[in-house]
């Protein structure tokens, strides 16, 4: 599904990535850790075609993102840390705004729209302006909108970040679910216990080489994560 | 602590005149250069408009020995300018500046905050009212010579000018936050509010030339008024031809009213800037979905964009109601535009050919002073994430702010110059062309802004003043298209002689159509690799 290879991403004299290759299949859930600063947010949005890399391929269903960007879009949702969104819309029209890039119809946007925002009991506010939302708010809507076009790649950021508890257990129910369907989903978290319990898979970042990757029983062996994570860090 | 946040508030006002953006790192030497020789073209331009009025009134005022009217009017309309060209961003700045709560939030008393944030408005007003002042008090040196009173003195009282400007557009800042705290569509009670003002301003202004002659013929009883009625415009007067104790009054007065309007703002600050909006929830009903394709729906956002925001509207809208104006005064003064293009069909034949170029060139004045594509690509701000991680095309981006611009502008602009074109009757044929023009011209200043703005982004405002007012996008385009517009009409004129009316609109359509079809291919491809990058 997602293919990393050799991605490098230099500012200015910095390495922010240095020579990182992953590969992400249909059906996993893939957590990335790091310190804050290795490297983790700087890949996800390269992955998503924000950012331009200097080496390195990333491929989607193998399709370039360097080459056809359009067409791997097509396939992602991407959640960044901080959602900020349009603060000139309200939350409904913000949804039908990213459904009418995807092309989702009409029928099947408010069928989504209705069964997530009553998951995460956001629909009483859908026709309030999204200026008016909390951070939880907005984040919750971001993951509607990340949603509601079906992708077969979610990209997030630290997407745990301000949601309550119940909002946060609907969110893991809606990733296990969406990989049982075949998506795949790469998200970065603070959250050791969260990742242990979630992801099929992990990557450990440091100053932007990967120091160790792979299902959740090879890296952490009859350790903790945290305790691998922390190991690896010093 | 306070040093800080006003050099952070300066740095702010200033930092896209000196800063490359993409880069973060200082703009080149000659960059500044160019653009501060640009600001200072501009500056003596208008300055020069105040200065010719200076010299009228103050050959006629030293005559009758009251030079301190001269100071007196000027300062009123320094004052007005000042007022007028900071007014609408004295809300948006004072108040809603998106670092507002971060530092309230931090251990900064509110009234260093309000005073950083008071002396960002005090610049703009300076600079507004330097404009009218200056010029005055050069065309009163020249006329009435130098003392070293009549030197300092105005000098000195420009700064305090520059609070009393500041006082009064805090003011209605201050009502305008008090009625949009109260009620839901703020935008639109903002646009009128101010859009009123901004009609009465030109009415105003319009008779000017009448008015001037009144103080002028009448000036021993406006004197009076002044004196009697507005006491402080008088000791401003007075205090600006070398009478001491004007000066100390003015200066008095507008200490006095700042500290009122210090106390007002004190207590009020922290409620208004943190204040959210009175709106109710309003429900979501299921069903309300209309299908857009991707084209709508980006060009909906703009316009989403475009409508939500009061400074966006009126500073990059206010063109067209000049169009607006200017055509009704077409209508209504009809008879003697007819007078005046007779008299240069027979006195001046190449300029009396040149009426529909000219007439469009007056449009194409106006039509710059639309920018509304000019901070759109800076306005995306923290919000350029979305667009860039969807799959949408960068040239589709850009597209829907060109279509957003056009939307805006070109029903007023036909509608301007067709009336226009039929009040100093000209054919069909004619007002056809024309209106191709003006629109042409239009796309042209749509192209530009964004042109400008991909070369010159700002995605890390704290208000939107800054890339709508002050930015180097917006002001290239405004100042750039006067002027061509300038060049439009001069073109005409060297043209209607030889090639009549109808052959040079072709002309200089044909020459816009090709300019903006070069500017469409560098849009659609370097433009759009320039947008990827960001």
């Amino acid at each position: 599904m997602l293919k990393i290879e050799h991605l490098t991403k230099i500012y200015g004299d910095k390495k922010a990535v240095d020579d990182l290759s992953l590969e992400i299949n249909a059906g996993e859930i893939y957590g990335f850790i790091g310190h804050n600063g290795a490297g983790k947010t700087t890949t996800l949005k390269s992955v998503v075609g924000i950012l331009k890399f200097e080496q390195g391929e990333i491929t989607i269903d193998g399709v370039s993102i360097k080459d056809n960007p359009i067409a791997c879009k097509k396939k992602i949702a991407y959640i960044p840390d901080n959602p900020d969104l349009y603060e000139f819309m309200t939350g409904i029209q913000y949804l039908n705004f990213i459904a009418d890039i995807f092309g989702v119809s009409a029928e099947e946007r408010e069928k989504r729209i209705s069964e997530l925002a009553d998951m995460l009991e956001l629909t009483s506010d859908l026709g309030s302006s999204i200026s008016s939302y909390s951070h939880g708010m907005k984040q919750k809507l971001a993951l509607i909108s990340a949603w509601i076009h079906d992708p077969k790649l979610i990209i997030m950021d630290e997407p745990f970040v301000g949601l309550d508890p119940k909002a946060s257990h609907a969110m893991k129910k809606m990733m296990r679910e969406s990989c049982d369907k075949g998506a795949a989903i790469f998200f970065s978290t603070h959250v050791l216990e969260v990742a242990e319990k979630l992801c099929d898979k992990i990557a450990i970042i440091k100053e932007g080489k990967l120091i160790k990757s792979g299902t959740m029983e090879e890296v952490r062996g009859d350790e903790s994560l945290e305790s691998v994570f922390l190991e690896l860090e010093d | 602590m306070l040093k800080a946040l006003i050099k952070k508030q300066i740095a702010e006002f200033f930092a896209p005149y000196f800063m490359n953006r993409k880069t973060g790192k200082r703009k080149s030497h000659t960059e500044m250069i160019g653009f501060g020789i640009l600001m200072g073209v501009l500056f003596l331009f208008l300055a020069g408009i105040f200065f010719m009025m200076g010299i009228g009134m103050t050959q006629v005022f030293v005559a009758i020995n009251m030079e301190w009217l001269l100071y007196s009017i000027m300062g009123l309309i320094a004052i007005t300018l000042g007022v007028v060209g900071s007014v609408f961003s004295t809300y948006a700045g004072l108040y809603q500046a998106k670092d507002n709560e971060m530092l309230i939030s931090m251990p900064i008393p509110s009234s260093y905050i309000l005073l950083s944030r008071l002396v960002g408005v005090y610049v703009i007003c300076l600079m507004y009212s330097a404009l009218v002042w200056i010029p005055a008090a050069i065309s009163y040196w020249i006329t009435a010579g130098c003392t070293p009173t009549n030197v300092i003195f105005p000098i000195i009282l420009l700064f305090f000018i520059g609070v009393v400007d500041t006082v009064i557009t805090c003011i209605l800042g201050w009502i305008v936050a008090l009625i949009a705290g109260k009620t839901k569509n703020k935008t639109v009670i903002t646009v009128i509010i101010s859009a009123v003002f901004l009609i009465a301003y030109l009415m105003f202004c319009s008779q000017m030339s009448t008015v001037m002659e009144g103080f002028i013929a009448n000036s021993a009883a406006i004197g009076g008024v002044i004196s009697r009625w507005i006491y402080p415009v008088a000791q401003l007067g007075y205090g600006a031809t070398g009478d001491a104790a004007g000066l100390m009054i003015f200066i008095l007065i507008s200490i006095a009213v700042f500290a009122i309007c210090w106390f007002v703002l004190s207590k009020t600050f922290i409620n208004f800037a943190t204040k959210k909006t009175g709106e109710k929830k309003k429900a979501y009903k299921a069903g309300e979905v209309r299908v857009k394709s991707l084209q709508k729906a980006l060009l909906q956002r703009e316009l989403s964009r475009f409508k939500s925001s009061s400074v966006y509207i009126l500073n990059t809208g206010i063109g067209a109601i000049f169009m607006v104006i200017v055509a009704v005064m077409a209508i209504i003064n009809r008879n003697d535009l007819l007078i005046i293009v007779s008299f240069f069909k027979e006195a001046y034949p190449f300029v009396g050919n040149a009426v529909p170029v000219i007439a469009v060139g007056v449009m194409c004045f106006m039509i710059a002073m639309c920018p509304v594509s000019a901070p759109s690509v800076s306005l995306e701000g923290k919000n350029l994430w979305i667009v860039r991680s969807l799959p949408v095309k960068a040239s589709e981006a850009l597209n829907a702010k060109i279509n957003m611009h056009m939307f805006v502008i070109t029903v007023p602009t036909v509608v301007s110059t067709v009336i226009i074109g039929a009040a100093i009757n000209m054919n069909v044929g004619v007002i056809m062309l024309m209106t191709l023009l003006a629109v042409v011209f239009t796309l042209f200043i749509a192209y530009l802004g964004i042109v400008l703005n991909l070369k010159r982004p700002n995605f890390t405002w704290t208000s939107e003043v800054i890339p709508i007012k002050q930015s180097m996008p917006v002001s290239i385009t405004l100042f750039g298209g006067w002027i061509i517009a300038l060049g439009i009409i001069g073109l005409g004129i060297l043209m209607g002689g030889a090639l009549g009316d109808a052959l040079s609109l072709i002309v200089i359509l044909a020459i816009f159509i090709v300019i903006d079809f070069l500017i469409n291919k560098w849009i659609k491809t370097r433009g759009a690799a320039i947008f990827d990058e960001m």
